[in-house]
């Protein structure tokens, strides 16, 4: 017995000497980690040789490169930020959270000028979290929205006009159509279509909003008549519209023509591209993109036609402020670089992320992108994307009523509750 | 306990004629009332206990006073430097006088550099915040951190009150010591103190490093949690970037209060009524299989009781994670879970949605189909367990009960109620209760199935959502931290865990019996 | 009439039956896992239900595939073996010399340590994680930086799992229990200290015991998450298996891509582990059974 129990701590001691041993060689002062979505970590690992190429004081650096999802960075970050990554993607709407923690560092004068000139306007404003100092991120991409997509064979040009006529080419070609409606992201389209505005005051006190007005009723009351289980079924109904994981549901679906049309945003094209050439056909002629459709809604008994909004953001690469200053340092002139021209080339070509700088978007690569051009004109029906409360994100007013659930009485004090909740969450 | 035995003037004979369930309601009378009891006295010994601490306390300083009075100088000395006793009084105390010295050092060392700081912040849980660097880099570093400044005091306190214990016990050794020179008796020497410590006083020797263990993880932690409690700890004023401050019963208010209050009840609810279900599915059915297998011609006892504990022995956070996909569900029948796939494919059974049925409800967010399910994976994972212990106590079961039993003519119904069933239920009786609190707080089976969906809506709970997958969603798992309210959630539960555990606890007769075992 | 042994055979065959039934249902979705393990599609929510087309990349991947920076799943087994070979030898130790002094020794705060450990045990465990953290990381045991080996993190991890563990006697003081005092009386009357009582007598006699608190206080660390997450915080290379394999099946973009490997991951460690459990649970029933047999 004794026997072994002493083996066993020398066979605990051994391997955690050789485990100690093994972890002392290399030393870490001069690695730079960088959190990136797993998919844009080939690329940038590119960039970032170019990087220490370019700058010879660091060429004896070290950068390992973390997957991280941009939506988790947050949550990944938690608590303790001293020992986290050194540069880190985010969306753009994260960043208030990010700076109240102090977990970014606000870019220093000569960088900030270096962002400002070469990044699209409205991200840079959007970086300086509203106090009109430096920005406290770098802009990294500028795309994130959601348009249309279509199978050119199934439906043609005025088919996709407007959610009506696309739900009457669904149920002739008995195929359904993808929004993902129970996300709160996709959800939220057509009350900011109708004008109806959901903010935070400067300081975060007060969260303001206008949905529980007539307007918003009166949206909610359209959402009613095109997703009523009643008249528009579930499964197998033919004027099916899905509620699905968009992301993913959408390349399977062109893929196999098994959808006339979905909302997705422009991540989605390289899989929906891939899953159209696995079937022999290429993908640009097949598929389309434009802006959302329109949508009908009455107000005061008149019919008032929009289009369909979309959340309009960005991602963004922020530097760890909870680092030692050379650490710091380093991390800034990294980070500059990973988001300047060669970095969102770098991002465009391996994921077509659309880039905020302006050089780049000029270029005919750019401008030629069928999904980046049908961003472009969805900006103009674009809602900036910021900080918002859980109950705006988790919001499942249109799942509700597509499962019955709220029924055509029910729509007034929906809306109230809603708004209710979201005036609550400060 | 003085309530075991209640008055009773019903005549024996008509005990044992009444129907069973008049037997039963009588029974659950009497249970309440004994609970009743038990707790009333409960109640009626706090102000006694608390009556009886002050007197220590008083004993204590009475006896530090007539010590220091008695004591000659080296005595009196003692009060100033620990262990002075001792080593001035001959060799063979030198190592203990020592060893006394020492400790008071650390302890003035400690106090200088990490309690004395802290303790003086400690109402105010820091003034320096983190504010920023002029020349551009990052933040400056001389703030504070108000958590850091909770967790050192808290860990300052238990010291002091460590430390004024050893300072009375100091007091004794060299009063002792000088009353042992002055009778003439032999002091004790380095050896015969190694062997008190391996012997006589080898409960201490064995005891303190586990003891010190979990005083610092499981003690410290805790305290400074039920404090976390009175505070505003959340995201907005989250250390180190802000600092936090003391709110008294606000967290409380916000819970019990407008916001969260109905919630809490209805989560509470469920976790009550998932805890029963759990507990009670995976033992009925448990033991439903460990009998069959126990039955006397059946062969392969051995295969068929592995094929079960291979489930159990599979990693929870694996299988568990697995299951969420594996009855995942879509509308579309080609994205659908496999389970779902499996019903249509092979059993041909026809839904009303070709993607089948939407176990955890993610898209029809049916609350009833996702807790039904939850109930039957966890019987999945956890009936193995009753298996197996049922199992061990089936085998240990006297044959000659049954044998006796069967000559008597009972059949096998009434040899289960009255032989197996209540010698199960005397062995597994803490145990059951213990699985029955255990699952109160069995975070891992909610957590990796559905999330605590679903309606998963910000900080507020999910239909499935148990007390504490609440709470790691509050703390852990959300970018709006509420940590004050996550601890008040914590002491709650623990409140109703040990509500539960005590008292049946207390009236088990397996534990009453614990110390007479041998 | 049915004679009695025919109605013995009728009722076997049922219960062979349904225990067929049940040990199907029971096992199937691990054989699911075990499968998908091998598939070639990566995808959590796949088109079949069986793999079309099985490869052994999705193993390779583990240990050499192209984003092994990543996900170094070889680093992951090694860091979260050394964690569970230190957290099991002091955990025996903690538990042993509790479980001995609450048997054996008879002293005035007994009966109150023991309501003590039962009540500590009611709180949800991980209340004191980040409070845990904070005080680990003032000490330097959890959340080094990058640049401060990192290491230590997981010695921290140990002291963590394992420091605490004394509450946990009830298995082996209820065994120690059943071990006739007379042992310890004749050795006393030979002049031993308990001490040597201890660790000369009454550890071999519970060799079983032993080996199930060894084997139960091993298999641990490999199963927890949150306070690993807590403690090693991001640096990819110093992971446990279950922080590490956790990445691959949340968010929305891993899952359809590396759920096959998830199963893969999770099959390479459940094995080992499924073998140990199996092992525990013998000497388990060994050291209860067993225990009444002693002279």
């Amino acid at each position: 017995m004794k026997k072994a129990l002493s083996i066993l701590l020398a066979a605990a001691t051994a391997v955690s000497v050789c485990g100690g041993l093994a972890a002392c060689g290399g030393d870490d002062s001069t690695t730079i980690t960088v959190w990136a979505p797993v998919k844009s970590i080939a690329g940038y690992k590119q960039v970032a040789a170019d990087w220490k190429k370019a700058h010879s004081e660091y060429k004896d650096w070290t950068i390992k490169f973390s997957a991280h999802e941009e939506s988790v960075v947050q949550t990944d970050l938690g608590n303790d930020m001293s020992n986290k990554g050194d540069i880190f993607f985010f969306p753009s709407d994260h960043l208030y959270k990010l700076v109240q923690k102090k977990a970014v560092a606000q870019l220093p004068q000569s960088y900030a000028e270096e962002v400002a000139g070469r990044d699209h306007e409205d991200v840079v404003e959007y970086a300086k979290n509203g106090e009109g100092k430096n920005p406290y991120a770098y802009p990294a991409t500028y795309d994130n929205g959601y348009m249309l997509y279509y199978d050119k064979d199934l439906v043609g040009e005025k088919d996709i006009e407007s959610l009506d006529t696309l739900q009457a080419a669904a149920k002739s070609k008995k195929l359904p159509f993808i929004w993902e409606y129970s996300n709160g992201y996709y959800s939220c389209s057509m009350f900011l279509a109708a004008g109806i505005t959901f903010d935070y005051n400067a300081d975060h006190t007060k969260y303001n909003t206008n949905v529980n007005s007539d307007e918003g009723k009166a949206v909610l009351k359209a959402c009613y008549d095109y997703l009523n289980p009643d008249t528009n079924g579930n499964g197998t109904s033919p004027t099916l519209i899905v509620s699905d994981q968009a992301d993913t549901k959408l390349p399977d679906g062109f893929g196999n023509k098994q959808i006339i049309a979905g909302v997705g945003g422009s991540w989605v094209w390289p899989q929906i591209k891939a899953s159209v050439e696995l079937g022999g056909r290429v993908a640009e002629d097949v598929i389309g993109v434009t802006v959302l459709p329109k949508f009908t809604y009455q107000l005061n008994g008149k019919d008032v036609t929009k289009n369909m909004y979309s959340l309009i953001g960005g991602k963004f690469c922020g530097v760890n402020a909870q680092k030692p200053k050379d650490k710091q340092k380093a991390a800034h002139s990294l980070a500059s670089y990973l988001t300047g021209y060669e970095g969102q080339k770098v991002r465009f070509q391996t994921t077509n992320a659309g880039p905020s700088n302006k050089e780049l978007a000029a270029e005919d690569e750019i401008k030629n992108n069928m999904v980046l051009q049908a961003f472009q004109a969805q900006k103009e029906f674009g809602y900036t994307q910021n900080d918002q409360p859980d109950a705006f994100w988790s919001a499942n007013l249109l799942s509700k009523i597509s499962t019955g659930d709220i029924g055509i009485s029910d729509i007034s004090k929906s809306i109230s509750d809603w708004a209710d909740l979201l005036i609550k969450s400060v | 306990m003085a309530q075991d035995t209640t008055v009773n003037t019903v005549p024996t004979w008509k005990k044992y004629n009444r129907p069973w369930y008049q037997k039963f309601g009588l029974a659950v009378l009497n249970y309440i009332k004994n609970v009743g009891t038990m707790i009333w006295n409960v109640i009626k010994n706090i102000p006694h206990a608390i009556w009886r601490l002050i007197c220590a306390i008083g004993l204590c300083f009475q006896g530090l006073w007539t010590r220091f009075k008695n004591g000659d100088f080296r005595t009196k000395i003692s009060y100033l430097i620990f262990g002075f006793g001792c080593f001035t009084r001959g060799k063979k105390q030198v190592l203990k006088g020592i060893l006394l010295f020492l400790f008071e050092a650390l302890f003035i060392v400690y106090m200088i550099f990490i309690g004395g700081p802290n303790l003086a912040l400690m109402g105010s849980l820091g003034t320096i915040e983190m504010t920023e660097d002029p020349d551009g880099f990052g933040y400056i570093d001389n703030y504070h951190n108000s958590m850091e400044i909770l967790i050192f005091s808290v860990m300052t306190i238990f010291f002091i009150i460590f430390f004024a214990y050893m300072y009375i016990k100091n007091t004794k050794i060299a009063y002792d010591t000088q009353k042992l020179v002055e009778a003439g008796k032999p002091l004790s020497g380095p050896k015969q103190q190694l062997n008190y410590a391996l012997n006589d006083g080898y409960h201490v020797t064995v005891l303190a490093l586990p003891v010190l263990g979990v005083l610092l993880i499981t003690v410290l932690p805790l305290t400074v949690n039920i404090l976390v409690a009175f505070t505003n700890y959340d995201w907005m004023h989250n250390p180190p970037a802000q600092l936090f401050d003391w709110t008294g019963f606000e967290a409380f208010g916000k819970l019990f209060g407008r916001s969260f209050g109905t919630q809490l009840w209805s989560v509470l609810g469920w976790t009550l009524v998932w805890a029963v279900f759990a507990t009670f599915t995976n033992f009925f059915f448990g033991m439903f299989l460990a009998m069959i297998i126990n039955k006397k011609s059946i062969k392969l006892k051995t295969f068929w009781r592995t094929c079960f504990v291979i489930v159990i022995a599979v990693p929870d956070f694996i299988s568990l994670m697995m299951m969420s996909k594996f009855f995942s569900y879509n509308p579309m029948k080609s994205s659908t879970g496999a389970f779902n796939r499996i019903l249509s494919d092979w059993f041909h059974i026809k839904f009303t949605t070709e993607g089948g049925i939407d176990w955890f409800g993610t898209s029809t967010f049916s609350a009833g189909m996702a807790r039904v399910s939850v109930i039957v994976i966890n019987l999945w994972r956890g009936m193995p367990f009753t298996m197996l212990s049922t199992y061990g106590i089936l085998m240990n079961i006297p044959e000659e009960l049954y044998e006796s039993s069967r000559i008597d003519g009972a059949g096998p119904v009434r040899r289960f109620v009255s032989i197996t069933f209540p010698y199960i239920m005397f062995v597994m009786g803490p145990s059951l209760i213990t699985t029955f609190t255990g699952n109160i707080n069995n975070f891992n089976v909610i957590f990796f199935l559905t999330g605590g969906g679903p309606n998963n809506v910000g900080n507020s709970p999910g239909d499935t959502d148990l007390l504490i997958t609440w709470l790691y969603k509050l703390t852990v798992d959300s970018a709006n931290e509420q940590f004050a309210m996550g601890s008040v959630i914590g002491i709650f539960t623990f409140l109703i865990t040990s509500f539960f555990a005590l008292i049946v606890f207390n009236s088990s007769k397996s534990i009453k019996q614990e110390d007479t075992f041998q | 009439m049915i004679g009695l042994r025919s109605k013995r055979i009728i009722s076997d065959t049922i219960i062979y039956i349904v225990l067929l039934v049940m040990v199907v249902i029971w096992l199937f979705p691990l054989v699911w896992m075990v499968l998908r393990a091998f598939d070639v599609n990566g995808n959590a929510a796949s088109s079949s239900i069986f793999p079309r087309e099985f490869t052994l990349d999705n193993f390779k991947d583990l240990f050499a595939g192209s984003d092994y920076e990543q996900f170094p799943y070889g680093r992951w087994l090694l860091n979260t073996l050394i964690v569970a070979l230190g957290s099991c030898v002091i955990s025996t130790l903690m538990v042993l010399m509790v479980s001995y002094a609450l048997s054996r020794l008879r002293f005035k705060a007994r009966k109150k340590l023991m309501n003590i450990a039962l009540i500590l045990g009611l709180f949800p465990g991980f209340l004191s994680v980040i409070a845990l953290y904070y005080i680990f990381k003032t000490f330097g045991l959890a959340g080094r930086m990058e640049s401060d080996m990192p290491f230590i993190n997981l010695i921290g991890l140990i002291l963590a799992y394992s420091l605490a563990s004394g509450t946990g006697y009830y298995i082996v003081k209820g065994f120690f229990d059943t071990v006739p005092m007379a042992i310890d009386e004749a050795a006393r009357i030979d002049g031993a200290t308990k001490n040597r009582i201890f660790w000369q007598m009454i550890i071999p006699l519970s060799k079983p015991i032993i080996i199930y608190t060894i084997l139960t206080s091993f298999i641990g660390p490999w199963c927890d998450f949150i306070l690993a997450a807590t403690f090693l915080g991001s640096n990819d290379t110093y992971l446990t298996i279950a922080v590490g394999i956790r990445k691959w099946i949340s968010g929305e973009t891993l899952p359809s891509t590396h759920f096959a490997r998830f199963c893969a991951g999770g099959v390479l460690i459940a094995v080992p582990i499924t073998i140990l459990y199996l092992i525990m649970q013998k000497f388990y029933v060994a050291g209860i059974t067993g225990g009444a047999a002693k002279g």
